[in-house]
């Protein structure tokens, strides 16, 4: 058995043609979570060879468009690809609230395609979600588990938009935690305390300095890429990797500025500047036989 | 001036990790127009050096989730792109009926999120779309122009889906026709008449009549690859690009066996079994 952790979208709301939407997939065994379902996201689990009736939950960290757009072509196609019509609803975690709610009502619209698809294909079946909403911890909190998986949901800060949460996937083979978008705060080392691998969404403040004042406002709520650097040293975390890269990477010198900057802030783990679909893997349990 | 044709996204509902869902891309000089905007239909916009933010007009032809589920991300990246709120209004232009209303409901959700990052960016709080819908006509009918450019619909034939339209796209370089969902039928002939290059969706029935029976429904409201293969002959289209391709080549092979099924129908013109992203250029029509 073994874990691994792919990043399905290292983009953000500026499109780009190379990078989804955000997203990461953590699979163990036959076990997959999406996290985050930004656009994009279906095609990059049939990358990652996740058939997407399969998929065994997804979460969500908050409500802003870049992270949810994809989750309608995700419930969608859980359903058109079913060829069985027998998958159960698919489990859809949130946070109360704002990201809840359009969970709760993302199917309002789509009313005549699928009855359309079901008379001619003369399904019994409709998608189907089973929402799972949960109030926002100020400390790790179990929210889903599945066999020796289990999944942790804490708030981090991503102000004005409420009820941000980053997510902590405890394994046999070693722990994961994803900050979703936040600023780099205490709420995240918590999350973060003791894991193998720590998924940070990346922004090099930096690059704001010149632009308009009406350009800087995202860097209130984002992470800075040396601050980051600085709590990972702290955390001993031993492998971190960058997503929501912002600004964009083109060129490996632009990946290698994501890097000094977490390097100046006293990291010396591993960093990876993700492209889409990079994979990392937990050590292989070995009694199970890797 | 050149007219490129661009296959945005070749794929089907049944997802593939490189085809993105249904949609070409019409440019003529500065005059960009998207047909249809399925999964991934954004990332691919931007590859062509095209973008949300530069589109003159978002056309669709039905109402089927693989070729509409994309509308949401292209209007709200046209808004979130747009960081000076200079970019024009989109035009949408869709067939009355389930289509419009569709799009009349897609950013109730979005309600939220736009407002709280209207609070925080200071910005006007709604995407700038135009909803305009049209009554899908029997026969070919201009519903659109821009200087050189028009674009007319007519209805196609892909029924349960009722108000399913293709769309033929006159510009000084030539004409280009998108069948849009359809079985081959005297509609599209219309739309393609005189056409330089036609985009069809294509499926090869043999393949699906080997299927179980309560899976071939699929076959009542596609276009086979013969007839594709005999209308083409008839109407003496130059280039015909096959989209939609079902079942989904993965070699070469696969994609041999849609141009044999193609040739057989009688066709001796150009065929393309498209990629994601395959252009054809249109002559030099105009020295403007």
């Amino acid at each position: 058995m073994s874990t691994s952790v792919i990043i399905t979208g290292t983009g953000c709301p500026i499109p780009d043609a190379d990078r989804a939407g955000p997203g990461v997939l953590v699979r163990h065994d036959d076990l997959t979570m999406q996290f985050d379902v930004g656009r994009s996201t279906v095609q990059r689990l049939a990358g990652a060879d996740v058939w997407i009736p399969d998929l065994g939950a997804v979460f969500l960290t908050h409500y802003h468009s870049d992270h949810v757009s994809g989750l309608y072509d995700v419930v969608l196609t859980h359903w058109t690809m079913d060829r069985t019509d027998s998958v159960p609803a698919l489990p859809v975690i949130a946070p109360a609230g704002s990201t809840a709610k359009f969970v709760a009502s993302m199917l309002d619209g789509w009313e005549d395609d699928i009855e359309v698809r079901r008379e001619h294909a003369r399904r019994n079946s409709r998608p189907a979600i089973d929402l799972i909403a949960f109030d926002v911890p100020d400390a790790p909190t179990e929210v889903w588990r599945s066999g020796d998986v289990i999944v942790s949901a804490m708030q981090v800060r991503h102000e004005p938009v409420e009820g941000a949460v980053g997510y902590r996937i405890d394994t046999p083979d070693g722990s994961v935690a994803i900050t979703g978008d936040t600023r780099v705060c205490d709420e995240v080392a918590q999350l973060a305390e003791g894991v193998d691998v720590l998924v940070y969404e990346a922004m090099r403040f930096s690059f704001f300095d010149d632009l308009p004042p009406a350009r800087r406002y995202v860097r209130d709520y984002h992470a800075d890429t040396p601050l980051i650097g600085k709590q990972a040293a702290e955390l001993g975390v031993p492998t971190l990797i960058l997503t929501h890269l912002i600004p964009v990477p083109k060129t490996d010198a632009d990946k290698q500025l994501f890097i000094d900057d977490v390097r100046n802030g006293g990291y010396e783990g591993e960093i990876i500047v993700a492209d889409d679909l990079h994979t990392t893997t937990l050590g292989s349990t070995p009694e199970n036989g890797g | 001036m050149t007219t490129q044709v661009t296959i945005t996204g070749t794929g089907t509902p049944l997802a593939t990790h490189d085809r993105a869902g249904a949609g070409v891309l019409v440019r003529y000089g500065d005059v960009h127009l998207q047909f249809d905007a399925g999964r991934a239909t954004v990332p691919r916009l931007l590859a062509t050096g095209s973008s949300p933010a530069k589109l003159s007009a978002l056309f669709l032809t039905h109402y089927h989730s693989d070729h509409v589920v994309g509308v949401q991300d292209l209007v709200l990246s046209h808004w979130t792109m747009d960081v000076y709120d200079e970019a024009a209004r989109l035009p949408l232009l869709a067939p009355n009926g389930s289509t419009i209303r569709f799009c009349e409901r897609m950013l109730d959700l979005w309600d939220h999120d736009l407002e709280i990052r209207s609070l925080h960016n200071h910005r006007a709080p709604h995407p700038k779309v135009d909803i305009i819908g049209f009554d899908a006509p029997p026969e070919p009918v201009e519903i659109w122009s821009s200087g050189d450019v028009r674009v007319l619909a007519s209805q196609v034939r892909h029924e349960p889906v009722e108000g399913a339209v293709g769309y033929r796209i006159e510009t000084p370089d030539g004409v280009v026709a998108i069948s849009g969902d359809t079985v081959v039928c005297d509609e599209v002939a219309a739309l393609a008449d005189g056409a330089d290059v036609v985009v069809y969706e294509a499926m090869r029935m043999d393949v699906i009549a080997q299927r179980p029976p309560d899976k071939q429904y699929i076959m009542h409201y596609h276009a086979d690859t013969r007839q594709i293969g005999r209308q083409m002959a008839e109407l003496t289209v130059p280039t015909v690009m096959l989209t939609h391709l079902i079942p989904a080549p993965v070699t070469d092979a696969d994609k041999q066996a849609f141009i044999d099924e193609v040739r057989e129908g009688g066709y001796r013109g150009e065929i393309m079994v498209c990629d994601d992203l395959d252009t054809v250029t249109l002559g030099d029509g105009s020295s403007v």
